[in-house]
Formats: C-alpha cells, sequence, structure tokens
C-alpha cells in the first residue's frame, strides 16, 4: 500500500507541476474522492482535493480537481479549481478551468478563467502580496 | 493552459506536449489512498470509504475501511475503521476488526478490536477490550455480516479513560 501511496503521490505531483508550473515537493496531502472532511484544512504545503470538504482549506498551493468539492473559503498562494467551491477564494494566482463552479467572491492578484466556467461572486483585485488571513 | 481547452471537462487529456494527467481520471484517483501530509492540519471529523494515511496532524474522529497513522503523525480523536494501523501518536479510542499497534507509536486511550497486534516497545496506556459482535461498520463499509446488534454493544467512547494503564501486552 505504501507503494502505491507513494507512486501516486508523484504522479500526482507531476500532475500538478504540469498543471500550475509551480514547484510541488512530494509531500503532497491528497484528500481523495472517497474521503469527506468536515472541518478545517490547513497545510503549509500543497493540498489536492478530489474528495469533498465542508470547511475552510488553506494551502500554500491548493488544488480542487473535477470531483472535488469545497463548501467553505480556499485560501492559499496558488488556487486551481477544476470542481465546485461554493466561498469565497483568496490567492495570489487563482486559475479556473472550464469544469469548474465557483460561487463566492475570488480575491486574487493574478486570475486566469478558462472559457465555459460557472463564476458567481465578485473578482475584486489586490497587489501582491496578498494578504491571505 | 488554453491550449487545452479543446477537451471536454473531465475527460483525461494528455497532449504531446504535456505529462499526463492521470490523477483527474476517476478511474485512476478510486484506489489511491487520501493522504494527510505531515505539514496538514485537519481540525474535524474525516469520513472515506477508502484508506486514509495520516501523516499530519488530525483533531476529529476519523472513519475508514483502512486507516494509517503515520510515525510523525498527531491524531487527537477516535478512529473507526476494519483496519488500523498506529505508528505515531494518537489520543483517542481505536476501534477495528484489525489493531496494529507498532513499536514506535504512543497510543493513550481504549482499544477495542477483534484481532490485535502490538509491537514490543509500543506505548500504549489505556483498556484494551474484545470485541465479539461485529465492529460497528463505518457507514461507508456496508459488509452486512452481523448489522443489527453490532452499534447498540459498542461502550461509550471513554477516550480520557486511564482505568486499564499499565497495560502492556507483549502480543
Amino acid at each position: 500500500m505504501f507503494a502505491k501511496a507513494d507512486k501516486s503521490q508523484a504522479v500526482m505531483a507531476e500532475h500538478v507541476t504540469a498543471l500550475r508550473g509551480a514547484v510541488v515537493a512530494a509531500d503532497t496531502s491528497v484528500i481523495g474522492t472517497d474521503l469527506a472532511v468536515v472541518g478545517d484544512v490547513e497545510c503549509e504545503g500543497d493540498v489536492q482535493i478530489f474528495g469533498s470538504v465542508e470547511g475552510d482549506v488553506r494551502g500554500r498551493t491548493v488544488i480542487v480537481e473535477y470531483e472535488g468539492h469545497v463548501e467553505g473559503q480556499v485560501i492559499g498562494q496558488h488556487v486551481h479549481i477544476c470542481g465546485s467551491v461554493n466561498g469565497a477564494i483568496q490567492a495570489a494566482d487563482v486559475s479556473i478551468e472550464r469544469s469548474a463552479s465557483v460561487v463566492g467572491n475570488i480575491t486574487h492578484s493574478a486570475l486566469t478563467v478558462e472559457p465555459g466556467a460557472y463564476l458567481e461572486g465578485r473578482r475584486p483585485w489586490r497587489p501582491r502580496p496578498l494578504k491571505t488571513e | 493552459m488554453f491550449s487545452k481547452s479543446e477537451r471536454a471537462p473531465g475527460e483525461a487529456m494528455s497532449s504531446p506536449s504535456e505529462p499526463p494527467r492521470t490523477p483527474s481520471t476517476a478511474a485512476s484517483t478510486a484506489a489511491s489512498p487520501s493522504v494527510i501530509g505531515a505539514d496538514l492540519k485537519i481540525t474535524g471529523n474525516l469520513e472515506s470509504a477508502g484508506d486514509i494515511q495520516i501523516d499530519g496532524q488530525v483533531e476529529g474522529d476519523i472513519h475508514g475501511r483502512s486507516v494509517t497513522v503515520g510515525e510523525g503523525a498527531d491524531v487527537k480523536g477516535a478512529i473507526i475503521a476494519d483496519n488500523a494501523r498506529v505508528c505515531g501518536t494518537l489520543s483517542g479510542q481505536v476501534r477495528a476488526s484489525s489493531v496494529t499497534i507498532a513499536k514506535t507509536a504512543k497510543a493513550t486511550g481504549d482499544i477495542i478490536h477483534k484481532t490485535l497486534s502490538i509491537e514490543a516497545g509500543a506505548f500504549l496506556e489505556g483498556q484494551v477490550k474484545r470485541l465479539e459482535a461485529e465492529v460497528p461498520k463505518s457507514a461507508a463499509q456496508p459488509t452486512a455480516a452481523k448489522p443489527a446488534a453490532a452499534p447498540a454493544k459498542a461502550p461509550p467512547s471513554a477516550t480520557s479513560s486511564n482505568s486499564g494503564a499499565g497495560a502492556k501486552p507483549t502480543s
């Protein structure tokens, strides 16, 4: 099982790098498809969400994957959304894929949105460094 | 990233210019365990139908099929699973069919099990009980061998009960 975990982590780290061009440590935390977290998630590193979180998510890089769902705030340096978020997003770099659905304000200093994404809310710009607290 | 806009949402994408993005498909993620990394802290409960590997901090209860508390991990709360393996610090009840306490573990709380294995050197403080009836399942695991009577027989959660202190079983 651990070999598998290592492998999937490596694959995911590569995936994240491919997505954001960001430097990602190998110790990415993964909320799997079958995991539901009721409460807050705090991470100094990177977190990738395939499952669901009912609560706030804080991390350096936060990726909400296609099937991922967050019911709460997403706060980080880099935030990438492919799934759905019902809550505010605060990050220096925010990228939203077309499969994403975001209901809530997006505070950012650089925002990328693919055509087709569903966005509802205001998108105020803030200069870097973005205060994320 | 807009070069990818041709594909349908959710579709696995692998254009020649970029690495394969297999993790996005359900097929590849279903089998992979959830990993709570060393730098991750969760305040709240976790529920999973699959495997959870915890290397960080969790303040809350954990329900899963297979739960592993890694060496550097710190869990404050109950673990309810089919298989539970504790290598790190745990403060709370463990309720699982199969429980393994590794020698690096520091577990405080009761252990309710059907099969228990404790490595020599493990720190264990709390009562160790064997559950004759079926261990109450995590909601996600509908094996339903003897579903009816199980929950009622579960003892009240007494994570801080240290009445069984000094238990130093060897196996």
